[in-house]
């Protein structure tokens, strides 16, 4: 299925990554968010002190 | 009251006919009734869908009714949903319970919507069938041994037994029209970037819309009328005003030209290619030109999207991973980190999301990206060029929107490439980013076929006119299924 896409000539096509070419927006690097921490960490599977445990990582 | 549709209801309810709360409830009774046959929905929301109807009442009353008030929808279990459990249909997400609402469903609960659950979907959204769900296949209510399609298998089934009005869908390769197609109702995808992405938990972010599945396009219309809209939180979110779609349906007919591709009708059953071309005449006969267009790499959707979406896929997907939500292996406190992620992602995604993970990282990789992922970004340009040159002579494209009705349930999954051919006529709307709708157009076998149209960007007025036109002159959206009547 694949050797079909490949078998394509597409010299001078350019890629397109946006399907309307359209540019995307940008905003000012300000924060906007509020700390919603509390809220979203009900769905953590194991927290302590406000940190997500994971096993140990550094040896 | 379940065979009438959104705009009759939202009159019915203006009218006083019958309160917002005896309407949830009677689809809340068809769901307790119906749903264990057809598995459409993964949660039912029933004492906060009858708290969204007392209030709705309490607007009716006092003469306070906007554009949904009162009206019972589903949502399919894609969108994060405040306080209620979304699941994406994976064991990935089976304890996730969302800490905040969708763009999508804040925007129809403002409204006035109630919503009665979260409708079953192919995990992840991959899939044409709503067989990959981790809550079990969805049945088509036409005939429970078939597939509904997918992957907003869900929410199409429940609108086909009418168990719910109308619903909320997504569609990344035709997600939203091939199940509107093999189940017998109306799906519209809008334009890439019409909807807001916020909180549509992710699959390929370029190629991902919410939509709609209906009874009518005249729904599609008010549904997307309340949806549609530029949002600051979705960077692909266009700008462009939001057309009164639901008042623009009643305009006079303007002549319209139709484009055919022939190469559509290559291979299709015929009382299926019967079907299409019959609802082409009847378009014809209401003031159309049908004209046959060429879109000369169209046979490169198939593959250039099973290389794009599974790439996209690979991305947005790693941020599953058991750390800070959803699915995490028991003991894991034990396992090295290697192993933690592998057990985690292991155990939470099913079989076909793997795979297109595996794909997608693979053709992302060094040595590869070149001849796959790069190759079928340039394919996607000449697909879309193709149709910007077909709509410089024709006001829509159209054809079959699936290469056949229904199929049974386990038919098509032992070979994943027989699954994705189901795609061959949506997915490029997907990838040129275009407004597509499928509407029922015949039988074929007893069961329901569709006609897609697909319009130049941004030209969803125009889409549902011609479909909302097209339901007038004929009643095949009016057929629900006997065992639901």
């Amino acid at each position: 299925m694949v050797d079909r896409l490949r078998a394509v000539d597409t010299a001078g096509v350019e890629p397109m990554a946006h399907p309307l070419e359209r540019p995307q927006r940008l905003r000012p690097d300000a924060v906007t968010e509020v700390d919603r921490h509390e809220l979203y960490q009900r769905n953590a599977p194991l927290v302590e002190r406000d940190l997500y445990l994971v096993p140990k990582v550094i040896e | 009251m379940h065979t009438r549709t959104l705009a009759q209801l939202a009159a019915d309810l203006r009218a006083r006919r019958v309160s917002a709360t005896e309407l949830t409830r009677h689809f809340l009774e068809r769901i307790e009734r119906f749903d264990r046959g057809l598995n459409a929905f993964i949660t039912v929301t029933a004492e906060q869908a009858l708290a969204q109807a007392a209030a709705a009442d309490r607007r009716l009353a006092k003469g306070e009714a906007t554009l949904l008030t009162g009206l019972p929808i589903a949502h399919k279990d894609i969108f994060c949903t405040a306080g209620v459990r979304t699941t994406c249909a994976s064991r990935m997400l089976d304890n996730f319970v969302s800490p905040y609402d969708a763009t999508v469903v804040e925007r129809l609960a403002e409204a006035g919507a109630v919503m009665l659950g979260k409708t079953n979907m192919d995990e992840f959204a991959m899939g044409s069938s709503n067989e990959t769900s981790f809550y079990g296949p969805v049945r088509n209510p036409w005939d429970r041994t078939l597939v509904p399609g997918g992957s907003s298998g869900g929410s199409s089934a429940a609108v086909a037994a009418r168990i719910a009005p109308a619903a909320t869908g997504t569609d990344t390769g035709g997600s939203i029209r091939q199940p509107a197609a093999l189940s017998g109702i109306t799906g519209l995808k809008p334009t890439y970037g019409r909807v807001s992405r916020y909180g549509m938990i992710a699959f390929a972010s370029s190629l991902d819309q919410a939509g709609v599945l209906t009874q009518t396009a005249e729904d599609a219309a008010l549904l997307l009328e309340a949806m549609a809209g530029f949002d600051a939180r979705d960077s692909t979110s266009l700008e462009d005003p939001v057309p009164r779609y639901s008042q623009m349906l009643g305009e006079p007919w303007e002549h319209v030209t139709i484009g055919v591709p022939e190469s559509f009708f290559d291979g299709l059953e015929s009382d299926n290619a019967a079907a299409v071309r019959a609802a082409l005449a009847e378009i014809e006969k209401l003031g159309a030109t049908l004209k046959s267009v060429e879109l000369e790499y169209i046979g490169l959707s198939v593959p250039a999207y099973y290389v794009v979406a599974p790439a996209e896929a690979s991305s947005n997907l790693s941020r599953f991973d058991g750390v800070r939500f959803g699915h995490r292996a028991e003991h894991a406190a034990a396992l090295d980190l290697t192993s933690f992620y592998m057990r985690n992602r292991g155990e939470g995604f099913g079989a076909e999301v793997k795979r297109r993970i595996l794909t997608g990282t693979y053709v992302l990789s060094a040595g590869y990206f070149d001849a796959y992922y790069l190759q079928a970004q340039k394919a996607r340009k000449l697909i879309s060029d193709d149709f910007a040159r077909a709509f410089r002579d024709v006001d829509f494209v159209a054809g079959p929107t699936t290469p056949t009705p229904a199929f049974g349930i386990g038919q098509k999954t032992s070979d994943p490439i027989e699954m994705y051919l189901n795609d061959i006529y949506t997915i490029g709307a997907n990838l040129a980013g275009l407004p597509a709708i499928s509407v029922p157009c015949g039988f074929v076998r007893g069961l329901p076929v569709g006609l897609q149209l697909v319009a130049p960007p941004l030209q969803e007025a125009r889409l549902l006119k011609v479909a909302h036109h097209f339901q007038r002159a004929t009643d095949w959206h009016r057929r629900v299924p006997a065992d639901y009547a």
